[in-house]
């Protein structure tokens, strides 16, 4: 029974060792005693019940946290990268909307007023049978309103 | 072995990519520390398993709070580890709980003498041995224990040194008192219970 746990133990205090940092190494090289320590702990250290488990749970919410950290710390960045090309943009576009919104709009010329002479033949007619409508309009007005009278 | 394979990132190089919003290299370095720590918050938490993850999760919402003030200089697992340590004496200054000792410098373990010639502790079964070293170490003055649980974690003794705030010696100090007391409990064995 005692030579299985001892080869176990052996072979994990092997492992082990093959682990350490090479600092670690080069400095326990140069004390013996230490370097007993060294196998004395890994001895123990191979011995345990079982590691223990992080829950999912918990791993999730910290790597949840952590991700939405990074999607800010990226949105931040590229706002920052193209903030002063969005500034030279809205300046142009508040500089055009005011330039453009100061300027009146053209006068027209006096030669493009028409006189009465210059109206066409249609637009006399047009102008005649809209002056007789506006006066039988009243006529019959003035009628409606004789006959309320009486 | 292939020759395609690429050299790890480091810490450092995870933590700035992260920085610069990449967060599968946080995922990365996560997955690199977080077992190491959690063994360790097991094994130096006298709390039950929910209080253990209630510390492991506060300790990792620290560092994600705190990477951008991170620094190269030191090692990032003797930083993180520095954090949970810290975080677990204010939880016990808080709750006044004995058990956790403050005086973490103090090297008063009494010793029991061990039979000569003799180790019991061999002759048991593998299941057997890992729950009276599980009992064994948590009797172990704190920062004994500390340091024993942290080596058990391949935490190097300069880092080790780094997380409790002493030199390498007392570290390595600590270490050989810790495996003193340890095999002078598992000698000590009677029909398998620690006297």
């Amino acid at each position: 029974m005692k030579s299985n746990i001892d080869e176990k133990l052996l072979t994990l205090a092997l492992t082990t060792e093959r682990a350490l940092s090479k600092t670690e190494a080069e400095m326990l090289s140069g004390y013996p005693e230490l370097e007993r320590l060294r196998r004395d702990a890994a001895e123990f250290a191979a011995v345990r019940t079982g590691r223990p488990e992080v829950t999912p749970a918990v791993s999730e919410r910290i790597l949840a946290l952590a991700g939405s950290q990074a999607r800010f710390r990226r949105r931040f960045r590229t706002m920052v990268k193209y903030f002063p090309v969005a500034a030279a943009a809205m300046l142009l576009l508040g500089f055009g909307v005011f330039f453009f919104a100061r300027q009146e709009p053209p006068r027209p010329a006096d030669d493009n007023l028409l006189s009465l002479a210059d109206w066409s033949r249609l637009e006399q007619e047009s102008y005649n049978l809209s002056l007789e409508l506006n006066s039988r309009q009243f006529a019959v007005s003035d009628s409606i309103n004789s006959g309320d009278a009486l | 072995m292939s020759d395609n394979i690429l050299p790890e990132e480091s810490d450092y190089e995870l933590i700035k990519g992260y920085l610069a919003g990449d967060s599968a290299s946080f995922d990365r370095l996560y997955e690199r520390h977080h077992r190491q720590l959690y063994g360790y918050l097991c094994g130096l938490s006298t709390g039950n398993q929910s209080e253990t993850d209630d510390l492991f999760q506060l300790t990792w919402l620290r560092v994600i709070e705190q990477l951008p003030r991170y620094n190269e200089q030191g090692y990032f697992k003797a930083w993180l580890f520095k954090i949970s340590r810290n975080l677990l004496i204010d939880r016990l200054r808080r709750n006044r709980r004995q058990m956790f000792s403050l005086e973490l410098d103090r090297e008063d373990a009494p010793e029991i003498e061990t039979p000569p010639g003799r180790e019991p502790w061999r002759e048991l079964d593998e299941r057997e041995l890992g729950d009276l070293m599980d009992r064994a170490i948590k009797l172990l003055p704190p920062d004994q224990r500390e340091v024993f649980l942290l080596r058990r974690e391949n935490v190097t003794f300069k880092e080790i040194a780094e997380i409790q705030q002493c030199p390498l010696n007392t570290a390595l100090a600590r270490m050989q008192y810790a495996l003193k007391n340890l095999r002078s409990q598992l000698g000590s064995i009677d029909h398998g219970k620690l006297r």
